[in-house]
């Protein structure tokens, strides 16, 4: 017993001396885990299931693993995997994404392979609850697009301007078999019953977009454009043409947080009959006071619908209250208290509509 | 008296320069470089655009996270509490933009590897300095 304690004790002892997990010469790993429980005050649950009233793990909790390697002084590999619950009840890790990368010179790398890329300001790091303030960054604007990782090239130029770094990355690939939610309202013809959460396959081919950020101490400037050709046999849908267009900024100066984006989506063709065009916002404000920092959020999704597109409207309020805590460097404890409402008679980002529903979550976000 | 006084003089002599330690950024005397400016040190640490000073390039290393010598070169040249540092590595790194410097476990070590891999550039209490290593600025 006393035996076991000691070596659980120098066990920890050793994890807690290591700056990473290892570090093996060339090779690095490092990770990030959130723990988090939701819980609703509603019988209507989140469109994914995995908010209902009851205690529920499923929206937050993941675990990931980064691996890299220096293969030589210009070209490395990187690699990450992530461990979720979110599309059914059973735990699946997963190659997220990973890359060979190239540096052509101090300012400018060719990375090949699975990318992360950017759609919004939190894209490309959205598994590591640490690195922002909320639990989840607001769903009205990043759920909607699906499509979070390409097979493909991209190219990172980075620049000095002034007081600022700018960044142009231009990308090009393929995402094949994605998984889209299927809408309620489209369950009955696949002969399933309301309240059903069904993923489908889709591929999306010929996806060329660029993200363009420009940032300083206080904060950061983006700007984003993406256009791909989506098919999905299982909705009858193919080469349909969407793009999707994005700007935000963060602030972080003087102990105020500032967090803004907007978004608006056009989809063609048949799976414009499934998948409606939108616009969407949010915008969070926070003051760090110490180790804590209090933060509100408003968020909007809108239906655009300037073209008269047949896809079902789904248009939701929310405005969240949240509070960060460091635990030290590396960990973070977090609440908030969300209160969604759907509008225009539409369910929102929920299963069915209703006037509105509160939903409470806390987390611990670590890195390690 | 006397000798409370003067072991007063000598605790506090030994309590400011511990709290006050000057820095020195060290590189192997084969470097070609003979200076570099607290900017360009924060740049390199922080793997920026253009970093290299003077197009040489440079492989930065840091004490290890939390000791005091970290925690006060992070506070001078980088402007960074440890919250915000590793946020902000975080941030790079998950989303594959670059990686921390490798840490190293103290003045020692920090030494050892500069002239043992030239090119490497560290930083170690100015006490520690020895002639083994170039120093291309002193921090206060």
């Amino acid at each position: 017993m006393n035996k076991r304690l000691y070596m659980a004790a120098a066990a920890v002892l050793l994890l807690s001396r290591a700056g990473s997990l290892f570090a093996i010469d060339n090779i690095e790993f490092n990770g990030f885990l959130t723990v988090g429980a939701t819980r609703s005050d509603s019988s209507i649950d989140s469109q994914n299931g995995n908010i209902t009233d009851d205690i529920g793990f499923d929206q937050d909790s993941r675990v990931g693993i980064q691996v890299s390697a220096d293969i030589n002084s210009r070209m490395s590999i990187t690699a990450q995997l992530l461990g979720t619950n979110r599309e059914d009840d059973n735990f699946d890790a997963s190659f997220d994404w990973g890359y060979v990368s190239y540096a052509v010179s101090e300012d400018f790398d060719v990375r090949g392979g699975k990318i992360k890329f950017p759609t919004f300001l939190v894209s490309d790091y959205i598994e590591v609850g640490y690195a922002y303030p909320w639990i989840r960054p607001p769903s009205e604007v990043y759920t909607s697009n699906p499509i979070t990782a390409i097979s493909g090239v991209d190219v990172l130029f980075r620049a000095r301007l002034g007081v600022t770094d700018l960044l142009v990355q231009p990308y090009f690939g393929t995402a094949n078999d994605q998984d889209a939610l299927v809408p309620q309202e489209v369950l009955p013809a696949l002969g399933l019953a309301p309240g059903t959460v069904k993923y489908e396959n889709f591929d999306a081919k010929n996806m060329a977009g660029i993200n363009i950020a420009l940032s300083g101490d206080i904060g950061a400037l983006r700007a984003g454009y993406l256009q791909t050709e989506v098919s999905a046999s299982g909705f009858g849908v193919k080469d349909d043409d969407v793009s999707f267009w994005s700007v935000g900024a963060n602030l972080d100066w003087n102990n105020i947080i500032a967090y803004s984006e907007y978004f608006q989506r056009d989809i063609d063709g048949q799976a414009n009959a499934f998948f409606p065009n939108q616009k969407g916002w949010y915008a969070t404000l926070g003051y760090r006071i110490d180790r804590f920092l209090p933060h509100i959020t408003v968020a909007q999704l809108l239906d655009d619908n300037s073209n008269n597109d047949p896809g079902v409207a789904l248009e939701q309020d929310s405005v969240t209250l949240g509070l960060r805590y460091e635990l030290g460097t590396g960990a973070a404890l977090k609440f908030e208290a969300q209160r969604v409402e759907p509008k225009s008679g539409t369910r929102g980002l929920l299963m069915e509509p209703t006037n509105d529903i509160n939903i409470y979550s806390i987390a611990v976000d670590v890195i390690f | 008296m006397n000798n409370t006084f003067r072991t007063l003089i000598a605790f506090t002599a030994l309590f400011s320069s511990s709290v006050m330690a000057e820095l020195a950024v060290i590189v192997d005397p084969s470097v070609k470089l003979d200076t570099i400016t607290a900017e360009q040190l924060q740049r390199l640490y922080l793997h920026k655009a253009e970093r290299y000073p003077n197009g040489v390039e440079l492989r930065p290393i840091d004490q290890k996270s939390g000791s005091k010598r970290q925690r006060e070169f992070a506070d001078k040249v980088l402007g960074k509490s440890p919250t915000e540092l590793s946020k902000y590595w975080s941030r790079r790194m998950f989303s594959g933009k670059g990686h921390p410097p490798r840490q190293y476990g103290g003045d020692a070590e920090v030494i050892q590897e500069v002239t043992a891999t030239p090119g490497t550039i560290g930083y170690v209490d100015i006490e520690a300095v020895d002639d083994s290593v170039k120093v291309l600025l002193q921090v206060p």
